[in-house]
This record gives C-alpha cells, structure tokens and sequence, in this order.
C-alpha cells in the first residue's frame, strides 16, 4: 500500500512527464516552461495545488503584457527599458510584499514580465510569440497536473473549512474560560501563551483551508464572503481576548462581581454563544434545552460598587467593561455568520465596531505605505540595475541571467528577509551540480521520449517523494535548468558549468547587495525596528489631544495614519526576526526573553490604541479643561520616556519608572477627585463620564505598559545585542 | 611546497584562483569563527566588511605562496 507521499511525488512525476510529451509531441518551444508550473504549483491537496496554479496564471498573463509593453515602447533604448522594467519590478515586488493572500501572483507577475522582454527580444512577432507560448504552456502544465490529481488517488479539502473553523473557535472558547477565572477567581492561567500560539497558528489553517478547499468546491466558493467574515470576526476576537487579558493588573484591587453584578450571568452568555458558534459550524441541530439566538446582554457597573472604588480603578474597569462589551458584540456576530453558513438568512448590516471581512479597521482610513515593503522593493529595483549593468558592460558568465535571474532571485529574498541569501547558495549548488552529473552522464545514453520520459520520472519522484521545502525547490529548478531538453537536443558542457557557477555568484551577489535592505544581522534588525517603534509611539503620544477643539489638518491626519501603523505592525516584525537570532552566539538573550519583550511590546500598543480610540471620542469640555494641565504634564513625561527609548531602549530604569508612576498614580487620583467635585455632575451625561474614565483608563493603561516594558527590558542584555560579530 | 596550479575533476579543468578563492574564503570562515569564540569579534566596526576583506587577503596569500598558477 502506496504513502500518500509516494502517490503525491508519483502524481507529480508523471504530469512532468506529461507535460513535455505534449509540448515537445507539438513542437512547442521552451517545454521547460510547463514543466516548471508543474513542480511549482504542486502541493499537497488538489485545492492549494489549484489555487497556485490559479495564482501563476494570473500573475503570468499580466507578466507577459507589460513585457510586450515595455519592449515595445523601449525597443532600441537601453536607458527607457531599464526605467519601466524597474518600474515594474518596484510595483510588482511591493504588491508582493503588502498583499497576505496574492503573494506568489505578484512575484510571478514580476518575474514573468524580465523573461519575456529578454527571451522575446529579437523581433516583435518573436516577441509576441514567446508571450503567448509562455501563457499557453504555463495553462496547459495547470490543467495537466489539475487532470492527474482529480484522476488519480484525489487528495481534497472537503470539510477542511468547518473543520478549521470548529478548531478555532473551540480554541477561543477555551481560552475565554480560562481568562474568566482568571478574573473573577484571580486563579492563575494555565498555559495563556500555548494557547495564543495555538490560536495563531490555527488562524493561519483557517485561511489555507479556505484558499485551498474555496478553490475546488462550488460549495464554500459560495459562501466564501461569510468564511472571510469569520476570519475576520476570529481575528477580532483575538485580539479583543489579549487586550482583556493584558488589562488584568489593573483589575487586581477591585472586586470585580462586585463591582459587575452581572458579569457571571454575562460570561455565562459569552461561553454559551462560542457554543452555539461550534455547534452550528458542526452542522448539529440545536436541541431542546438549546437556543438558536444570542440574547441581548449588557454589563453595568453597580453604584454601590462604585463609591468605594478609587478613580483610577473606576478608570480601568471602565476600560475592562468595554473590551468585554465588544467581545459580546462580536460573538453575536460569529453567531450571525454561523447561522449564514448553516443556511439561514443573514443580516447583512455590519455594526460599525465589527471589522470588515479579511481586513481590520485600526483607524488608519488613509492610505499609508509600509517603510519596510517599500525598501524591499527597493532593494529589488537596485539588485535588477545593477545586475543589468553587469550584464551590459562586463557580460560575465550567465549574460543575461544576470538581469533575469538577479532581480528574480533578489524579489525572493526581499519576501524572506530573516532568511540568509547564503542559505540558498547551498541547496542550489548541489541539485545543479547533480543536473549536470545527469546531463553530462545519463542523457547522451538517451533515446526516444520513453526513456526520456523514464529518466524525468524518476528525478522528479525523487525530488518530490526525498525533499521538500527550499531542498525541494532547489532539485526542481536543477533538473529542469540542467536537463535542458528541446526538440533538436544538443549538449553544451561549458554552457551548463558555466551556468552552475553563475547561479552559485550570482546568489552570493545578491547577499552582499542585501546589506542594503538593511543589516541581515537579526540582531540588529531588531534594535533598528525598536527604535522605530518608540519613535512612532512618541509621535502618536505628542498627537494625544486630551482635550476638545484640536482639529487636525490632512497632513497631520495622515501621519498619524502612518505612524499607527507602524505602531500594530513592528511588533510581529519584530517577533519574526527574534526567531531568527543565532542564541549560540547570544547565550545572554534567550528566545522566552525575546519573545517577553516582543508580548510588552504589543501590551503596549493595545494600550495605545486604546488610548488613540478614547481621545477620538468627544469629552465633556469642562472635565478636559479642568484636567489639561495634568494631561500635558503626563503627555510631556511619557513623550520623553519614549524619546529615549527610541534612542537607546534600554536606557530607563525600571525602579525608577514605577516609583514614578506610583507617585503619579496617586497625585492623579487626588486631582481627579478635586475635579468632579468642582465640575457640576448634572450637567454631564451618562456617555461623557464613561469617555472621561475611558481616557482615564487610557491614560494609566499606557502608563502600565511603559513600566512593563522597562521591566522586561531590564532582563535583555542590550550590551551582547549590540555586540559585533561574525555570522 | 608542491602544489599544483592545474585542478582537473573528470577531465575538467579548473582555473586556480577559482580553487584559491575558495580556501581563502575557507579560511575566512574559520578566522571569523575563532574571533567570536574569543569575543574579540568586538573590536571591528563592521564584521560583513571584515570579512570581505579577510577573504581577499586569503584569497591572494594562497594563491600567491601555495597555488601558483
């Protein structure tokens, strides 16, 4: 009885083989180019396999009409070619990079367009027809491989979907329960981190299941709009669950079933609905005792609770209240989206507070650039320059696969940055070295298509059935660039050494020129995306009006817009080149205390955003004015604090800090009391004393999370990471 | 010492400095090794360039003194 492995790699083979039957049996030019959308495209089930093939297409047929384009408006000038041909390469490579779902359709797009302008180079019917053959043969290695897999031994995804679905919220079910007794027992989380990381890595199942088995059934093609929503309802969820979880220190002195009578009968409603969630994912029926609707739920805070309560903590559980109160309207919300995928009719209005499908809604509306996407593009453009130029005016050996495959290879790495260019030399030098060994002692023995057609099988099996990821990768490419196969088979061993010595230069090349994305040094990289974080929070800080009648211009909006982001979005840059770090050369730094900076660090920006969220909503006039001075005050304190963090991130003391906060802490409350003693409370309404403690909340939050920070910075041993050293 | 300044693998010839370059780079590798396990790694502003740099003067003592070609 056959391994799926071995039926995997036996299916993969033999639409090799098939693909170059046909194309050479039809005369075809360059059969390699099937064959590479054969091994590119095979994964392990027929979906993803179809959503790739999907994804090559699409990216091919616009590769080949800006190739058409650009040799056709620049066809005698060097200078005008290589200005769109970079242009192209700048756009594709950034698209690449900021798109999570269209990734491998970009790249293919850009790499596409730099072989057909330089295969189709000699005249515009040449041209035209190495486009067309491109795009018909690359449809035709798609269709081979989609017939072999629907045809032989079928892996698919039926069910993949629910069964992710179901995963996930059982996860998120889980971890709901935990936090509850975390919060009203005060007992201890069992596991807190395992379980994000699970949830993590089951969001990223969800989203391949649903590419994968959206592409081969009608089914979930349909209902694809309310499985993207349910992403997006999970992800909020998500991160609702850490901001909720992250706030529980400031809820230690407050008993809080005191303080919300009807948090239990709350919590109740919340673990009932991730429930009804599950069930209606499974397909089950509701039974009796079960209902099928959400009942409506609120949370208020007791009046007598709240005398006895300082204002600081009546502050942050106003804050808890919230998170919780958008926790429920979202899981009303998964029940909406499940009942939809069970068949039911959905409401299709969307609450504003809920995120729409596949995107989150941080409150950057204008478009802001990604800094480090756009130096990876640039990094792209750069590689492809200069390789040009090498190839024009010292035309080494590879020619003109310098300009191919330099900018090819250089959008690769500008998508793996936390992976070393010289990884590849390696892989790559032996599966060409092994090509050539074929090529050179194999092939000449050769003759007709059968034992061709033998010989391909059995490297491609191997191939497939031995390595996988960049090995596999690797041991495609050598076959198929080694084995050069055409019609009018000739044998040309200096071309081919020379081509291995190229590909092994060209690759070290392109390390040496990815120092200009920055230092590949993890390291490194880290302090540099530190700096960056701090610099950002202190420009968001300085922006905190705190007070009504600030209205911004655009400029200012849009900044703030791009700092944001920059904000939610280096703390998993910086948590991705964390695990890149050589701890053998870093003993002093282990990975949990990285990953502990890397958890302060997005503490903080939950705060923050916090924070941001409450300064937008509009404060009574007379509780901000009689607040301001304090609020500068504090504005200028953290915004300092965060000055010199992004200096030096090491550099505050965080014995110091919380003697500082302390002291702040209980000088804040005092005032607050003096406030709302002065301030005529009747002519507040119910929502402008909820915003004010909202932004009170805000304001401690962030303070929290500064010390916090400081005090997981202390444990780092800055001086190693700054350290030089040989990698 | 009697190197000699011709590699053939198969019947293939091999220019020297080709051979040259890669024991220079070899023993690039192995200097850098030994100064990190030493932490006098730290004493060089930009460990890439030292490298770099490691590597030529490799490259030419061991093809000046040991590959002549």
């Amino acid at each position: 009885m056959l391994s799926i492995k071995a039926k995997e790699a036996i299916k993969t083979a033999l639409a090799f083989v098939l693909v170059y039957a046909i194309a050479l049996q039809s005369g075809w030019m360059n059969p390699y180019w099937a064959a590479f959308a054969v091994a590119l495209i095979s994964l392990s089930t027929l979906g993803q396999s179809i959503n790739k093939g999907l994804n090559r297409m699409a990216g091919t047929i616009p590769g080949c009409i800006a190739g058409v384009a650009i040799l056709s408006l620049a066809p005698q000038s060097r200078y005008m070619f290589l200005l769109l041909a970079s242009g192209w390469i700048f756009f594709t490579t950034y698209m690449m990079l900021r798109s999570k779902n269209n990734a491998y359709m970009w790249n293919v797009a850009g790499f596409v367009c730099l072989i057909i302008t330089l295969a189709g180079s000699g005249s515009s019917e040449n041209l035209f027809e190495h486009a067309v053959y491109r795009t018909v043969e690359t449809a035709m290695g798609i269709v081979v491989y989609t017939l072999v897999n629907v045809f032989l031994w079928p892996q698919t995804n039926a069910g993949a979907i629910k069964k992710a679905a179901g995963a996930l919220v059982a996860t998120q079910a889980e971890r709901f329960r935990a936090t509850r007794a975390a919060m009203v027992d005060g007992s201890v989380m069992e596991q807190p981190l395992e379980l994000r990381t699970q949830e993590v890595k089951q969001l990223q199942q969800y989203t391949l299941a649903l590419q994968a088995e959206g592409s081969e059934s009608y089914e979930v093609k349909e209902f694809r709009h309310l499985w993207e929503r349910l992403y997006g309802l999970s992800t909020a969820v998500m991160e609702s669950l850490d901001r909720w979880q992250t706030g529980f220190s400031e809820l230690a002195r407050i008993d809080v079933n005191a303080a919300l009578p009807d948090l239990q009968s709350f919590f109740d409603e919340l673990e009932e609905r991730f429930a009804q969630t599950q069930r209606l994912l499974a397909g089950s029926p509701p039974g009796h005792e079960q209902r099928v609707m959400p009942l409506d739920i609120s949370l208020d805070i007791g009046d007598t609770a709240l005398h006895g309560l300082a204002h600081l903590d009546r502050a942050a559980l106003a804050v808890a209240k919230n998170e919780l109160e958008k926790l429920a309207a979202l899981t009303a919300e998964m029940i909406a989206c499940a009942r939809g995928l069970a068949g039911e009719p959905v409401d299709t209005r969307v609450p504003e507070l809920i995120p729409p499908a596949g995107t989150n809604s941080r409150g950057w509306n204008l478009p802001v650039f990604d800094l480090d996407y756009l130096r990876g593009a640039l990094f792209a453009v750069t590689t492809l320059v200069v390789t040009f130029f090498i190839w024009v005016f010292f035309d080494p050996p590879g020619h003109a696969g310098w300009y191919q495959f330099g900018a090819t290879a250089a959008m690769a790495v500008a998508g793996m940055q936390q992976m070393r260019a010289t990884m590849l030399v390696k892989p790559f030098a032996v599966a060409m070295a092994l090509g050539i060994a074929v090529y050179v002692l194999i092939m000449p023995q050769l003759s007709g298509f059968a034992e061709l057609g033998l010989l391909l099988f059995i490297c491609m099996f191997i191939n497939r059935y031995f390595f996988s990821g960049l090995a596999q990768l690797a041991g495609s490419i050598g076959i198929i660039n080694m084995i050069a196969i055409q019609n009018q088979q000739t044998y040309n061993f200096a071309a081919m050494a020379n081509s291995l010595l190229f590909t092994v230069v060209a690759l070290v090349f392109i390390f040496a020129m990815s120092y200009m994305l920055r230092s590949p040094r993890p390291e490194k990289a880290i302090l540099h995306l530190l700096r960056r974080f701090f610099r950002s929070a202190e420009f968001l800080i300085a922006r905190v009006a705190l007070e009504p009648g600030n209205t911004p211009s655009l400029l200012e909006r849009w900044k703030t817009a791009f700092y944001r982001y920059e904000l939610v979005t280096l703390p998993a840059k910086i948590a991705a080149w964390g695990k890149a770090i050589n701890h053998k050369l870093f003993p002093n730094n282990s990975p949990q205390q990285v990953a502990a900076l890397v958890t302060s660090l997005q503490t903080l920006v939950y705060r923050m955003e916090e924070l941001l969220e409450a300064d937008d909503r509009p404060q009574a006039e007379s509780l901000a004015r009689a607040m301001s001075e304090d609020a500068r005050s504090w504005r200028s304190g953290i915004e300092s604090i965060f000055g010199r963090w992004s200096s030096s991130p090491e550099t505050e003391p965080v014995a110091g800090l919380q003697e500082r906060l302390s002291r702040w802490l209980t000088r804040l409350e005092k005032q607050v009391g003096e406030v709302l003693e002065q301030v005529d409370t009747q002519t507040l309404g119910d929502r402008d004393g909820e915003n004010f403690f909202r932004l009170l909340g805000g304001v401690r939050g962030v303070s929290e999370a500064a010390v916090a920070y400081a005090g997981v910075a202390a444990t780092i041993d800055w001086e190693e990471l700054h350290e030089e050293v040989f990698q | 010492m009697n190197v000699p300044s011709e590699f053939a693998i198969g019947g293939v010839y091999m220019p020297p400095m080709l051979i040259a370059a890669i024991l220079g780079m070899l023993l690039a590798v192995l200097t850098g090794r030994m100064l990190n396990r030493y932490r006098l790694s730290r004493y060089f502003y930009y460990p890439p360039l030292v490298f770099l740099a490691l590597t030529v003067i490799f490259t030419v003592t061991v093809g000046t003194f040991f590959i002549r070609s």
